[in-house]
């Protein structure tokens, strides 16, 4: 490998074991907004989109990757749920939570990123906090 | 429900299979001592998927194979000790192939989906339980077809067809050379190798209307033995048929029956629509067809429970990412090794992924927005405690890549300004080949300057190009990703 850039020249090097795959790991990209750059980099490496909130409008993204030959839903869409909590000592509800993601997934959002110390307390009843979370998903997909 | 099975869910099940199939590889001996193709890799790589899709143990399995082997090979007295035709199988007249086997498999199913009743998770067993078939919920009946059925045809069919299909190109060595210079061939190979292992030899269906067929008279209720091993050699629609031929197109082959090799992962099948498997099996209008409701034909179930919860693969389109790290107000507050076993109960439930994001520090900056009005809410740009615990990503999601097999990783916010490119090249790829392709990166920037400056990294050039360090980690993976 050899690379000359801004701020990196190197090589010719040798970087050995190489990624499992071919392409190697899935790259997720995100940002506060879907600026040309993010689209140029979801465009060019992604398989998937993170925005880490409210992603706006994602027709130029779509038309981006159409116009590279890239099907728009080559992309993982990832959105995500936030508890809200009736007070600041107090966790959130699941299915308060879980409601929003009908919406998310209206909008070809597939992927749901939970946090569940927003919704437990008790480190040891994690098990249980996800077989009910896959339940729930799983009803949420039937719906 | 039948949208279950996108091609993307199927590209993840791709990379679970390729992954225990080169775990399966690894173990074997060292190159020229001799072993069992079959009980070595092609009996073990259909056996851990179906491990998955019921969400038990691999080694459980053993079990529930060898009653089905003894189940379905019930006149061969080399794999079964009570004979069809030989033996009296009186008592065993309501199950599966008149065989004592069926018995014992239908009651350790019993058992399996009690587990499942207590215990669901994202399995294929705990969605079928919650799933609706013309608007009834299975049937105990069609529960105990379903899973002798799982446990038969999940696995004898890909197990013969992966023996058989490394014994073709053994005989066939240059239609192997063929393939290996031409890599696209993959999927025409795939179904060749399946039309010519043709691993069910013959399907019996019940006919569901009065009909003739090749100038013999059928009437409904006729049971009707349908030879597809000699479709999958018809003349008439092969070109010379007893070649082995990995380019051959088109492969109409019959080894599922009618509608083509939709349960072989790695495909997308045909649209099922709301005819869930009786479309699969034959087009509106098809004479010959699956028996009733009232009495299960365990395939027209399988399809049908395909149509109903994908392709057998417990598949959900939506994905949950289990995130683990911003998890300090649990108590007892889950230190790294907790971190580990969160991911494991997440793999057990049928999630799809951990995530674990990063900060190498954080400075006296960190809170400069004020702590959040409630600790369990999300870690945002200044709202955090400057002693808030984030442990290294990627030597985390190594610990956890060993201790699962499925789950995703992902590197949920890798600060690559933070490191020199080859160096994140390195480790990324090496936790990739650790987890078997599991590995999901997001690079990104930190808000936090105080992390730059510690690590003597100029801030202002990442905020000139916040793109700088991705672009050119995309590159080095890309680069490395080419080199032959």
């Amino acid at each position: 490998v050899s690379h000359s850039g801004k701020h990196y020249s190197f090589g010719p090097i040798w970087v050995e074991p190489q990624p499992a795959r071919p392409g190697g790991p899935d790259l997720w990209f995100g940002g506060s907004s879907l600026h040309p750059r993010l689209i140029a980099r979801l465009v060019r490496y992604g398989s998937g989109f993170n925005p880490l909130g409210p992603a706006g409008d994602l027709a130029p993204l779509a038309a981006a990757m159409a116009a590279a030959g890239r099907r728009p839903d080559e992309l993982e869409y990832v959105g995500g749920t936030r508890g809200d909590f009736p007070g600041p000592d107090a966790v959130a509800d699941l299915d308060q939570a879980l409601a929003a993601v009908p919406a998310q997934l209206a909008r070809g959002f597939t992927t749901i990123c939970v946090k569940p110390s927003q919704f437990i307390d008790d480190a040891a009843a994690i098990g249980a906090f996800c077989r009910s979370l896959a339940a729930k998903a799983a009803s949420l997909d039937e719906s | 429900v039948a949208s279950t099975f996108s091609q993307r869910a199927v590209a993840v099940y791709e990379h679970f299979i390729t992954g225990l199939t080169e775990e399966v590889l690894e173990r074997l001996p060292a190159p020229g001592e001799a072993f069992d193709f079959v009980d070595a890799v092609a009996k073990e790589v259909p056996i851990r998927v179906l491990a998955q899709v019921m969400g038990l143990p691999a080694a459980d399995l053993d079990l529930f194979i060898d009653l089905g082997d003894r189940l379905i090979a019930n006149t061969d007295p080399e794999i079964t000790d009570v004979v069809w035709g030989r033996d009296d199988t009186d008592a065993y007249r309501r199950f599966p192939f008149r065989s004592p086997y069926g018995k014992r498999l239908w009651d350790l199913g019993r058992e399996v989906v009690a587990g499942r009743l207590r215990e669901p998770g994202d399995d294929l067993l705990s969605k079928l339980l919650r799933a609706e078939v013309d608007g009834d919920r299975l049937s105990e009946t069609d529960l105990d077809n379903f899973f002798s059925i799982l446990v038969v045809a999940g696995n004898e069919t890909t197990r013969i067809a992966i023996a058989q299909g490394v014994l073709a190109f053994c005989q066939y060595p240059e239609q192997w050379d063929r393939l290996r210079a031409g890599p696209d061939l993959i999927e025409a190979a795939t179904d060749e190798v399946i039309r010519w292992s043709c691993p069910t030899h013959f399907m019996r269906r019940t006919a569901a209307a009065d009909t003739e067929l090749g100038g013999a008279r059928i009437r409904a209720g006729d049971k009707v033995v349908l030879w597809y091993v000699s479709g999958n050699r018809d003349e008439a629609e092969f070109a010379d048929p007893d070649a082995f031929d990995v380019g051959r197109s088109p492969n109409r082959h019959l080894s599922f029956g009618r509608g083509g090799p939709a349960p072989v992962p790695g495909r997308a099948p045909g649209p099922a629509g709301g005819q869930g498997g009786a479309g699969r099996a034959g087009p509106p209008g098809e004479p010959v067809r699956a028996g009733r409701r009232a009495a299960p034909d365990p395939v027209q179930l399988h399809q049908r429970a395909q149509g109903a919860a994908g392709p057998g693969l417990g598949m959900s389109p939506i994905r949950i990412v289990l995130i683990l790290t911003e998890n300090w107000t649990m108590r007892p507050s889950p230190d790294v090794a907790g971190l580990v076993q969160f991911a494991v109960e997440a793999e057990r439930a049928g999630l799809d992924a951990v995530m674990v994001s990063e900060h190498v520090v954080l400075g006296p900056s960190a809170d400069a927005a004020g702590l959040p009005a409630n600790p369990r809410d999300y870690a945002l740009p200044g709202n955090q405690d400057p002693a808030t615990p984030w442990p290294s990503p990627l030597v985390l999601l190594s610990a956890i890549a060993a201790a699962t097999t499925r789950i995703r990783l992902v590197a949920g916010a890798l600060i690559s300004p933070l490191r020199h490119p080859l160096t994140t090249a390195k480790d990324l790829a090496t936790l990739d080949r650790l987890s078997g392709g599991r590995l999901v990166v997001q690079p990104t920037v930190s808000w936090h300057r105080d992390e730059y400056d510690a690590l003597g990294v100029p801030f202002g050039q990442r905020g000139a190009d916040p793109g700088r360090a991705t672009r050119d980690l995309g590159r080095s993976l890309e680069r490395l990703a080419s080199e032959p």
